[in-house]
């Protein structure tokens, strides 16, 4: 398992932030919206994070299921 | 001359470790508001491109006034989603494209329409994990 991998295993079914290396959570939320006012609040800039969203690792993904 | 677009696949976990995804580096802008960056999945099984609705709300856009659609998948799930002309960026070019919208979606996808027709060719390099797009 990747460190970034392992680093997402506390945030399933989240938005995440991620630092621009992957190697650092910067915060989390159910919500993107949500957590888009998280990163405002802390003061993190458009370029300093990327937000991907974590879909459940308890079985294989696919997206079509809502 | 045509431009080249290296992308890599993002390390997610899975049911046996890490699983690679095609999940790119994008963000959205409408009328000058940018959203943040965000990742959405390369998705060649979508007919369209497929936004969670908040990305929409993000950038100012008023979900409902688009277009309504159905959007169908697996076991026949069926979603409502409302159809929006945006911005798409992906490294340093911007590309104007269509982006269905639904409150009902997780993960943001990129589809056939919208997305895989705007490049001459897009190719998944399984064995480097990356992804090629050539405009």
């Amino acid at each position: 398992m990747t460190k970034t991998s392992k680093l997402l295993l506390a945030h399933e079914n989240k938005w995440v932030a991620l630092n621009k290396r992957g190697d650092r959570v910067l915060a989390s939320a159910k919500d993107a919206k949500v957590l888009s006012k998280k990163l405002d609040a802390l003061k993190i800039g458009r370029d300093e994070a990327v937000m991907t969203y974590v879909p459940s690792f308890r079985g294989w993904y696919s997206p079509y299921n809502v | 001359m045509s431009k080249k677009i290296e992308v890599t696949y993002f390390p997610d976990p899975s049911p046996t470790g890490t699983v690679y995804r095609p999940k790119i580096m994008v963000w959205i802008s409408n009328q000058n508001k940018h959203s943040r960056i965000f990742h959405a999945l390369v998705d060649s099984g979508s007919d369209r491109n497929l936004f969670p609705a908040s990305w929409g709300e993000a950038v100012g856009i008023n979900i409902k006034s688009g277009k309504k659609c159905s959007i169908y998948g697996i076991g026949n799930a069926e979603l409502t989603a409302y159809t929006h002309e945006v911005d798409l960026h992906l490294g340093r070019e911007t590309f104007r494209t269509t982006i269905d919208f639904s409150y009902e979606q997780g993960m943001p996808l990129l589809g056939r329409q919208g997305f895989f027709d705007l490049f001459k060719r897009v190719e998944f390099r399984e064995s480097k994990r990356m992804i090629e797009f050539k405009i």
